[in-house]
């Protein structure tokens, strides 16, 4: 079949939308953007911005309190770990962890939630019923246990972490794409699209996807804060990430013990998780206004 | 002539939005006798809805409020009475019917509940004989077999059911006035028509006076006895539905008379009123109908036209019109 | 009515067959399943017990079979550090997590419901404001900090309440605090914004119009719709309340099956590890199926699917 005439078919705009969305970009929110500015600089360039390391253990300064208490020094802001690990220092480090698991688990999940997604709502009929059993099935028991077990099983390690969360994560995002796909398949420009000749493969890909982009950032973005607190959590339970990497959940639970001597070792971690959870949230919220008002919080 | 048992004067509400006021009822006057049906037309965008949930002071909070006027209901002002107050005149003595019957009704409960509500509330009902009211009201709406239709929930019910259902609702408490809100406007055509002569029959088995909002002169000329034209929150002419229609005096009327496609006449194009309304945040000193109307002059876009009475009940506020009635 | 509730049954026991395939092939992702089953220290002879035992010579089909019969009559394997049957001590620990969650779980709901309602009602209030900001901070809070956090206030520094273990009902204060917190958080901000969008709707206006009090339209009509989109929600993030649970106990040092469950990591105790995880995801599912009956129940129009 000639391919010429679909070379021209415009895929669907919505239009005004590029003014639109200057418009209240103006208006984006700022405080969490520099939050996760300031963490993501962190991640990346943490070896360059800290003299300390991570993992070494300097025995001559454990313990040490935040600069602010008695007995704490500047050189340490945030104080020092059982094993006088700098505080700030193993917080960067632990951002590096958490915002890498994040990334890679969006990458993961999403792209099979969208495939299953845009596949269910396009085809429909049996392929979407099965489809959606296989994800109602998922759904239907907490994946965090599912990694605890191929944690226990594998052994610990990045990798495992990464997808056991993304099994967690992929069902709600391909119901959420099946249903914007099922009400753009109506549309003309895709009948429009099959009358000149497109596969099924080439209209998910060119026509259908890039109308579900914007619902896909805004999944994107508020999905970040659930993968972090089920990494945090992952690795307080001593299921995550492994040792000597730093981890925030980690860092909890090694701290816990130490609850009335040394406070710091438990609670920056924990706040650090509280900052950028929060910060992704708002700024998933925000997005969402912009981008896709109509999938209101549901 | 018995007296009225609604007069509006000079009503005006606006929607408080963040950009502006908007003035969706501009200084609206009218009565309704007992037993009439007054019909009320405009293009979408006029205020008509505005103004039906105005009477009954239902406006969208918190942006919605009255800001002048008065709603003389029966004797008594509505705008001087509290909310307690008012609620006890809502669905008894006034009542409304809603547009889109497949979003009226609450669909969590059955259909026999929500009939019987206003009953409930207002006549203090129960037991055995709300059951039967409930009974009697669903067959007056021609409801078969309303014994079981009683225990169903709306979605097991058609479209054109579900506004009879609405209708039952609204006429429970047997009402003085009922605000008909564009009801047959979300049904088919064929059920449109049975729908319209349902209401004609309970009009003249209770007497009720019904004020009819539509943007569908076909439905004005079944249904209404007079008929007001809005226009940008205002009402320009009033009229008996005859003399609207064989004498129109104001230039939107004859417009909007003029764009209803006749089978009589072959046209090439159907007539459209060229522009648009004017933004009711902005509104224009003067006739608001001025940048669209064939006839404007200059005095038309200084001052707003005053109250022209044509004939009897018959009035239109148009500058045009009165120096003609002058000559 | 019926008919639905038999499909969901069947669907829910399809998700049990699922995740029994799923979880039995966890052992045997590395090799042999008796390299993760057996504790460190087992010897040869161990080794050929347990491969007899699990019909390692048999095809597939078979070995799961026989796998899944004896997990259908309580056989688990024995834990590594006890040696006990892993039944005997899920059955030990299984009612004392079955009474932290159905206090937290009622206790969640008793106060999610009134914030949600409040937030809808107040909006753009200055109370509004508070009540977001306070929502939004919570559902960011990881439940074991919070826990920590708690537990640093009221127990060590304030001396009010006990620090861990089970006990007197002082004990559920903190856990059940902790766990209640980002699920009361989440479950409220959705009830208020379906709140506001069942506010908005044509009945609540027609019920306005009836002469309904507004109380009668925010509880009556409104309410019940409102729970609707709610109640699909809770149980998509059951998930997230099992691990929260969890956490709580091993915070609180409270002897349930989620303590169990962090015992089995330590000590890398597959079999206990296996066991937990598919009692609670077989909870899991029947509660998801009991969620789904109540949604019936609340939106007639399920029913006749």
């Amino acid at each position: 079949m000639s391919q010429s005439v679909d070379d021209r078919s415009i895929p669907y705009r919505p239009p005004g939308r590029g003014r639109r969305t200057f418009a209240l970009l103006a208006g984006a929110p700022i405080i969490p953007l520099l939050i996760i500015g300031l963490f993501v600089l962190a991640a990346i360039f943490a070896n360059f911005l800290t003299p300390y390391s991570p993992t070494q253990p300097n025995l001559t300064l454990r313990l040490l309190p935040p600069f602010w208490v008695e007995g704490g020094q500047l050189a340490h802001p945030l104080g020092t770990d059982l094993l006088g690990r700098d505080m700030l220092t193993r917080i960067m480090y632990g951002a590096r962890v958490s915002l890498t698991v994040a990334v890679a688990v969006i990458l993961v999940a999403k792209t099979i939630g969208v495939v299953v997604g845009i596949t269910a709502g396009y085809f429909g009929g049996w392929v979407d019923a099965a489809l959606m059993r296989l994800a109602d099935a998922t759904l239907a028991f907490p994946g965090i246990l599912f990694a605890i077990v191929l944690v226990v099983a594998l052994g610990a390690g990045l990798w495992n972490v990464v997808l056991a969360i993304s099994l967690l994560d992929w069902a709600g995002t391909s119901r959420v794409i099946r249903g914007e796909v099922l009400s753009l398949k109506n549309r003309d420009f895709v009948a429009q699209a099959k009358v000149a000749g497109c596969s099924p493969l080439r209209i998910m890909a060119v026509h259908l996807f890039p109308n579900i982009i914007n619902t896909l950032i805004v999944l994107s973005t508020l999905q970040v804060g659930s993968v972090i607190l089920a990494e945090a959590s992952l690795s307080f339970l001593g299921a995550g990430v492994p040792a000597p990497a730093p981890a925030w959940g980690q860092m909890v639970s090694g701290g816990k013990a130490y609850l009335t001597t040394a406070w710091w070792l438990a609670f920056f971690p924990g706040m650090a998780i509280v900052l950028v959870v929060l910060a992704f949230n708002m700024l998933g919220d925000w997005l969402r206004d912009v981008l896709d008002p109509k999938m209101r919080q549901v | 002539m018995t007296r009225p048992i609604l007069e509006v004067k000079d009503l005006r509400a606006h929607l408080m939005l963040r950009r502006g006021a908007v003035k969706a009822v501009d200084g609206v006057s009218f009565d309704l006798h007992p037993g009439e049906t007054l019909g009320i037309v405009g293009e979408s965008g006029s205020g008509k809805t505005m103004m039906g949930l105005s009477l009954l002071r239902l406006l969208p909070r918190p942006a919605g409020r009255i800001v002048g006027g008065s709603v003389i209901f029966d004797g008594e002002d509505l705008l001087a009475k509290s909310e307690r107050e008012m609620r006890a005149y809502r669905g008894s003595r006034i009542s409304m019917l809603l547009q889109d019957p497949m979003t009226s009704l609450n669909p969590v409960f059955r259909i026999g509940n929500q009939v019987a509500e206003p009953l409930t509330i207002h006549q203090k009902l129960a037991g055995r004989g709300l059951r039967d009211k409930v009974r009697e009201l669903l067959r007056l709406v021609r409801i078969p077999a309303p014994e079981a239709r009683m225990s169903d929930y709306p979605h097991q019910m058609s479209g054109g059911m579900r506004q009879r259902v609405v209708g039952a609702i609204g006429l429970a408490c047997q009402p003085q006035v009922l605000i008909a809100d564009e009801p047959t406007t979300a049904l088919d055509v064929t059920i449109q028509s049975q729908y319209l002569r349902l209401l004609k029959e309970i009009q003249q088995e209770t007497g009720v006076a019904i004020i009819f909002i539509t943007h569908d002169l076909g439905v004005v000329a079944r249904m209404c006895d007079r008929v007001a034209v809005m226009y940008a929150g205002r009402i320009v002419e009033i009229a008996p539905v005859r003399d609207l229609f064989n004498n129109p005096q104001h230039p939107y009327t004859v417009a909007l008379l003029r764009s209803l496609p006749k089978l009589e006449e072959r046209a090439e194009k159907l007539y459209a009123i060229g522009g648009q309304p004017p933004s009711l945040m902005n509104l224009p000193k003067g006739c608001a109908f001025t940048a669209r109307c064939g006839l404007a002059n200059a005095r038309c876009r200084e001052a707003y036209p005053p109250q022209v009475d044509i004939a009897q009940g018959h009035m239109a506020r148009c500058w045009r019109t009165e120096e003609k009635a002058h000559v | 009515m019926h008919r639905f509730i038999i499909r969901r049954v069947f669907q829910a026991l399809i998700a049990l067959f699922l995740l029994s395939i799923a979880i039995f092939f966890t052992s045997r992702l590395t090799g042999s399943p008796c390299d993760v089953m057996l504790p460190p220290e087992a010897r040869e002879a161990d080794f050929a017990l347990c491969e007899q035992s699990l019909k390692l010579d048999s095809p597939i089909w078979m070995q799961y079979l026989a796998w899944l019969g004896g997990v259908l009559q309580g056989d688990f394997g024995r834990a590594f550090v006890t040696g006990q049957p892993v039944m005997d001590l899920i059955a030990e620990r299984l009612p004392n997590s079955a009474k932290l969650g159905v206090v937290s779980v009622i206790f969640t709901t008793l106060i999610m419901i009134p914030i949600g309602i409040l937030g809808a009602v107040i909006k753009g209030t200055r109370f509004d404001v508070v009540l977001r900001t306070v929502t939004a901070v919570g559902q960011a809070l990881p439940t074991f900090w919070l826990g920590i956090l708690l537990m640093w206030f009221f127990a060590v520094h304030l001396r009010w309440l006990p620090v861990s273990g089970m006990g007197s009902w002082q004990n559920y204060v903190l856990p059940v605090g902790a766990m209640a917190w980002t699920t009361i958080a989440a479950q409220s901000r959705m009830l208020r914004s379906s709140m506001l969008e069942v506010m908005d709707s044509e009945f609540v206006k027609l019920a306005r119009v009836k002469g309904a009090s507004e109380s009668s339209v925010i509880f009556k009509h409104a309410f019940r719709n409102a729970l609707i989109p709610v109640t699909t929600m809770v149980g998509m993030h059951f998930g997230n309340i099992i691990t929260g649970a969890m956490i709580a106990e091993v915070v609180f040092a409270w002897p349930g099956i989620g303590r169990l469950l962090y015992e089995g990591i330590s000590t890398r105790d597959f079999p206990l590890v296996q066991a937990c995880v598919l009692v609670v995801s077989a909870i899991t599912i029947t509660f998801n199926l009991l969620v789904d009956i109540l949604y019936a129940y609340i939106d007639p129009r399920i029913r006749y699917d």
